[in-house]
């Protein structure tokens, strides 16, 4: 369970521009189709782009 | 200890390390301004590289691969409650680097035991952590 990445849904709020700004790439080892995990995404990718500072989500194979 | 591991630090001139590994155990030092000093004093340390926060279960390290040079810095402690606050605030404290690196990885150990009871940290902790690393670009967060 990606536990950390859980933690990405609190920056959908005030904190969103404050915490990692120049972010542009989040690399995600076995990514599902759904759950938690997702729903914390897509709250941190919305909130994101409407700040204007859009962040792209990629599956990551957890080496390179 | 900690004023003797400070001392210690200060009485390194060592600007061509390729190695530096450093590990806490339980009570970590905090207000470490010889630390600082004597990583801002290797050459290799300025160049951008890649780090990472690997969770053994046991212990957490922060590592940085910059060319040649590998940093670690370990915490030795209970529960990632204890350990996630404890690197972040080493992080923030005793590094320059966070806020010029540009990739990250946070990530368990392959061989990594972490039982039901150890407690997990909030997710506040987990963006103390990520606080001071202003200039990060590539985030990667593995299992």
């Amino acid at each position: 369970m990606l536990h950390y990445a859980l933690a990405l849904r609190e920056l959908a709020g005030e904190r969103v521009t404050k915490v990692l700004p120049t972010l542009q790439n989040l690399f995600i080892e076995g990514l599902e189709p759904s759950g938690p995990i997702q729903e914390a995404l897509g709250q941190f990718v919305a909130a994101r782009q409407l700040s204007g500072l859009p962040v792209v989500i990629h599956r990551w194979d957890g080496r390179s | 200890m900690g004023e003797y591991f400070e001392y210690f630090v200060s009485r390194i001139d060592a600007p061509q390390l390729d190695k530096v590994d450093i590990t806490f155990f339980d009570q970590p030092v905090f207000n470490t301004p010889q630390l600082h000093d004597f990583l801002a004093c290797i050459e290799k340390f300025k160049a951008h590289g890649r780090g990472s926060v690997v969770i053994w279960g046991h212990n957490i390290e922060f590592e940085l691969e910059l060319g040649p040079l590998l940093f670690k810095l370990g915490i030795l402690c209970k529960g990632l409650g204890q350990q996630v606050p404890s690197i972040a605030q080493l992080c923030s404290s005793s590094l320059h680097l966070p806020s010029t690196l540009k990739c990250l990885d946070i990530r368990e150990a392959p061989l990594a035991h972490l039982p039901d009871w150890q407690d997990k940290a909030e997710n506040t902790q987990w963006l103390d952590l990520l606080h001071p690393f202003t200039g990060l670009v590539d985030l990667h967060l593995g299992k």
